[in-house]
């Protein structure tokens, strides 16, 4: 995808979340990887190759809080958090995900602050 | 809490890998030590792994032990490849699973459902084996060792799943193993075959 389909995309209204995540992030991907409570930025790129870009997924948006760093002062304003799954070895993974696209002029990557798998709390009866 | 990596400094951080150590300059979070693995530090990091396997093959190989059997059935196969040993096979069929099925829900699913358990297992269960080294390149290298990692698992071990998976479909006569076989996986070998 060139430069200019992935700006369209990322700006549109129309386009799925998941789309847009997984093109920007295999073109512009900043990782803050924490290890071991966070998973391995090659895995990170696993799971952006393995995203259906048909799938609907809407994550949660809130404000973003943080303005240090690279993309702090022009990278988008707002924060996605997001649970999703994928596969490794046949195996489902259900992953958690935060992050911001960048940038408001020039959108082309995201900057995922947190990859972790998701533990899904059970409620006790 | 999570952390939003408010409070960053550039400092040298360094990774181990194959008993070895990369260092590089990049952001650090300082609250919460988690580093920036950004383009600029991919590039170096690959550069760096390049230089490695120049030196060092035997960093990107991998010890695996297959069933004698097993190898027959690849040796077989590849009459109609002239020229290509069974350890080119090996590791274009574990290319070719982690990056046509393995990242495909529905394909990977599908192999899983139909792969053929008593083929499988007689290639698992086999005693008489013979050790098989398979290299491959630093991308597809440190992907197996994340994998590993995140499993539990060797690189070996890993890759001798993925072979006999592969074996299995191309030893049996299921007609759906045989069909995911023609339509599925086929082209993507003749391509990577004709290309080693």
């Amino acid at each position: 995808m060139n430069e200019a389909d992935l700006k369209k995309l990322i700006e549109s209204k129309e386009e799925l979340f998941l789309k847009k995540l997984k093109y920007a992030g295999l073109n512009d991907l900043e990782y803050w990887e924490k290890r071991p409570e966070n998973l391995s930025r090659e895995l990170l790129v696993r799971y952006l190759n393995s995203i259906d870009e048909t799938k609907e997924v809407f994550p949660d948006m809130s404000v973003r809080e943080s303005d240090g760093g690279k993309y702090g002062q022009t990278g988008f304003k707002w924060v996605f958090k997001l649970r999703d799954s994928f596969l490794i070895m046949g195996k489902k993974v259900d992953i958690y995900l935060k992050g911001f696209f960048f940038e408001e002029g020039d959108p082309r990557g995201i900057e995922v602050q947190s990859f972790k798998k998701s533990v899904i709390l059970k409620k006790v009866k | 809490m999570e952390c939003s990596h408010n409070n960053i400094s550039n400092k040298k951080v360094k990774k181990e890998i194959f008993d070895m150590t990369f260092e590089a300059k990049t952001s650090v979070c300082n609250d919460c030590g988690a580093h920036l693995r950004d383009n600029e530090y991919e590039k170096k990091y690959m550069q760096w792994l390049e230089g490695i396997y120049k030196e060092r093959r035997d960093k990107f190989q991998t010890q695996c032990h297959f069933s004698k059997n097993l190898v027959k059935c690849a040796e077989a196969y590849l009459e109609d490849y002239p020229g290509i040993s069974p350890t080119v096979f090996f590791r274009a069929l574990v290319t070719i699973y982690f990056n046509v099925v393995d990242g495909d829900g529905k394909k990977s699913s599908q192999l899983e459902s139909i792969l053929d358990a008593e083929i499988y297992d007689s290639f698992i269960q086999d005693k008489d084996r013979k050790k098989v080294t398979i290299q491959f390149k630093p991308k597809m290298m440190i992907e197996l060792l994340a994998i590993g990692e995140f499993l539990g698992e060797s690189t070996s071990t890993i890759v001798e799943e993925v072979v006999v998976k592969f074996m299995t479909m191309i030893t049996s006569h299921d007609e759906r193993l045989r069909s995911f076989w023609e339509n599925e996986i086929r082209d993507y070998l003749d391509m990577f075959l004709k290309g080693a």
